[in-house]
């Protein structure tokens, strides 16, 4: 199932409204489920999950094993809320939601700048890392200290020039009109029966 | 490079009946030494072979012998770079810097060596990342589209360039005159097959038979 703009958006000001309310442990299932619902559970698998049993890893050490729980589910549901609500989001449509919310033309479409060239970035690793080993430099560990400073070298130019672009020739806010649709069908009742499920969990949690 | 008479042709690579899901329908290709022009239109398989003969595409089907050191210089030279100064990319390629500043001279940048890598021109940086995978000791060196933003002065250094490294060599490009000017054997590839393989002279008449000058 995909999402439109105003569903991955709802589910990320859902995500911190429970973190608002002091409910983590009843975000985090929910956001579980929807994972599944929505496909996106091989971004949190491989993604988030990582990610966040490294930070508790890291946090264990510092504060124990079961002091540092509660922050690390904090962390879980703004990761997830984000991961999941706007994976399976057209960066391009989430772009017309942006101005539909009054952001300027150029602001709005740098989300879907943005969006493309971390995609883009991640093709650019394994040719950093093909460059570095075509020239004997290509190490398991030596080349993963090497990898980052062409990569950041190639980012600041391409991101310099693509600046210089939109500078001089800002998207139009007619051609982001015509980019597919702000809400997706599933949208509305998605956000709904998400609305009821955390209700009814945090009436169940208070008896 | 000919082998004398009698002197058996050992080859430096081979790939046989290679096939790579959507990209190569069974690619195959002996690599004798000298140099190697792939050549063909943007999409026919030509940095696919390159990538299977440097191992980091793994073929659906079919055999490869390849050395175990190979070079390459991809279709962006700079991403090769990653020390403060060019002086100090040679020095650590060759051991020192005495030999550093001999191949300094030989590339041209006499008088770059303390500048940063990244703000060589384009054909000045393909020309050092191209040495750059020539110094480590490899046994074959493969070259991504050599001629991508250079100008005919800097084609013909870049072409001249390669066939003096004296280490055999496998280019990709979809320039025809570059190939058939500095190769000594071409392999004109289409829709993810080699379609001929030979000298690099009756390339031209014969592209202009089939129809496909670019």
């Amino acid at each position: 199932m995909r999402l439109g703009p105003v569903g991955g958006l709802g589910v990320l000001l859902w995500g911190l409204t429970m973190l608002v309310l002091r409910r983590p442990w009843e975000a985090l299932a929910l956001l579980l489920i929807l994972s599944l619902v929505l496909g996106s559970w091989r971004v949190v698998a491989r993604l988030v999950a990582p990610l966040i049993l490294l930070t508790w890893g890291l946090l264990s050490v510092i504060y124990g094993v079961w002091e540092s729980l509660e922050t690390v589910a904090r962390l879980a549901v703004l990761a997830l809320s984000a991961s999941v609500g706007l994976s399976r989001v057209s960066p391009i449509e989430f772009s017309r939601l942006l101005l539909a919310i009054g952001l300027p033309p150029a602001a709005a479409a740098s989300f879907a700048m943005v969006h493309r060239f971390l995609d883009h970035l991640s093709t650019l690793v394994y040719e950093a890392r093909d460059a570095l080993a075509g020239r004997g430099a290509g190490g398991r560990w030596s080349a993963l200290l090497r990898l980052p400073i062409p990569l950041v070298v190639h980012s600041f130019r391409s991101s310099a020039l693509i600046a210089e672009a939109v500078y001089f020739k800002p998207p139009s806010r007619e051609s982001l009109r015509r980019l597919g649709r702000i809400a997706g069908p599933w949208d509305l009742p998605l956000l709904a029966a998400l609305g009821l499920a955390s209700l009814a969990l945090v009436l169940w949690g208070s008896h | 490079m000919v082998p004398h008479a009698g002197e058996p042709i050992v080859a430096v690579a081979v790939l046989e009946d290679v096939h790579v899901e959507g990209v190569l329908r069974g690619v195959s290709l002996a690599l004798e030494g000298g140099v190697l022009g792939l050549f063909g239109r943007n999409g026919s398989g030509k940095t696919s072979v390159l990538r299977v003969l440097f191992g980091s595409l793994k073929p659906s089907r079919g055999l490869v012998r390849r050395p175990s050191r190979v070079g390459a210089s991809w279709q962006n030279p700079y991403l090769s770079f990653y020390r403060p100064t060019i002086m100090d990319e040679l020095e650590a390629a060759v051991g020192s810097r005495e030999r550093a500043r001999g191949v300094l001279e030989e590339l041209g940048l006499g008088d770059r060596g303390g500048d940063s890598p990244f703000k060589l021109s384009v054909g000045q940086a393909r020309l050092l990342s191209v040495r750059l995978a020539s110094l480590w000791g490899p046994e074959l060196v493969l070259v991504d589209e050599p001629t991508t933003g250079l100008d005919r002065v800097e084609k013909r250094r870049v072409g001249e360039f390669l066939r003096g490294l004296g280490i055999p060599v496998v280019m990709a490009s979809h320039d025809p005159l570059f190939v058939t000017e500095y190769a000594d054997r071409v392999a004109y590839m289409e829709g993810g097959r080699v379609l001929w393989v030979g000298e690099p002279r009756p390339l031209l008449e014969r592209l202009e038979g089939w129809g496909a000058w670019p």
